[in-house]
């Protein structure tokens, strides 16, 4: 383990992460108070290379064993949440169509994007969400 | 930095405190990365880190530009609203 003179190499690193995680996020809140397009633009890319860092970073101290991450959830814990979220989507899908119903009595249009909806909330529970 | 197509619009006050703020956090990144590398690091924390410089100094100067542009578009007396 090598030993720096004014603090722990691990401490410093930790130290360097944790101003990248506030540097990204206070870009972020840059990026939606911005009223410039090419302001807007400029903190967008920022954010993404301060995350890019902030990323490289974490997985150097991982590697290094610098850094411990929160122990596996379980999968009771997982299925609940997917349970609750399920339950969830069922009763937004119902708020939706009968929204989209009160609007479609208005203009008559077809319910195109509430059956999209279904079609894609559907595909998610089959298919490889939640990863 | 600016995007091909983007009408450049005068910049906000906010737009500015943001940009100095910004500047402010890169170079205290700079100085960090810049102390930690010199003192004695493993060695892919050293080739990290010098990399981190190079970029926040890129960043600094992004942003030192912004400002640099927006000058000549800024008003010269205080505007309504």
């Amino acid at each position: 383990m090598h030993q720096s003179s004014f603090m722990p190499e691990e401490d410093m690193l930790y130290t360097i992460l944790a101003d990248l995680k506030r540097t990204s996020r206070e870009y972020t809140t840059a990026v939606t108070e911005a009223s410039c397009p090419v302001v807007r633009q400029m903190f967008t890319d920022l954010t993404n290379s301060t995350l890019k860092l902030q990323g490289d970073l974490y997985y150097l101290m991982d590697q290094l064993n610098m850094y411990s991450a929160s122990s596996p959830v379980l999968k009771q814990e997982i299925n609940k949440q997917l349970q609750q979220n399920q339950q969830n989507m069922q009763k937004t899908q119902q708020f939706l169509q009968q929204k989209q119903g009160q609007q479609h009595g208005m203009d008559n249009h077809s319910n195109t994007y509430a059956s999209f909806q279904a079609q894609h909330n559907q595909q998610d529970h089959h298919g490889h969400s939640y990863m | 930095m600016q995007a091909s197509g983007m009408s450049m619009k005068p910049l906000s006050g906010k737009e500015l405190e943001y940009i100095v703020d910004c500047i402010s956090n890169e170079d205290l990144l700079l100085k960090q990365a810049a102390a930690t590398a010199a003192s004695q690091v493993h060695q892919e924390v050293n080739h990290l880190l010098n990399s981190f410089i190079q970029t926040h100094q890129q960043h600094i100067h992004t942003l030192t530009n912004a400002i640099s542009q927006h000058a000549n578009m800024a008003p010269t007396q205080p505007q309504q609203g």
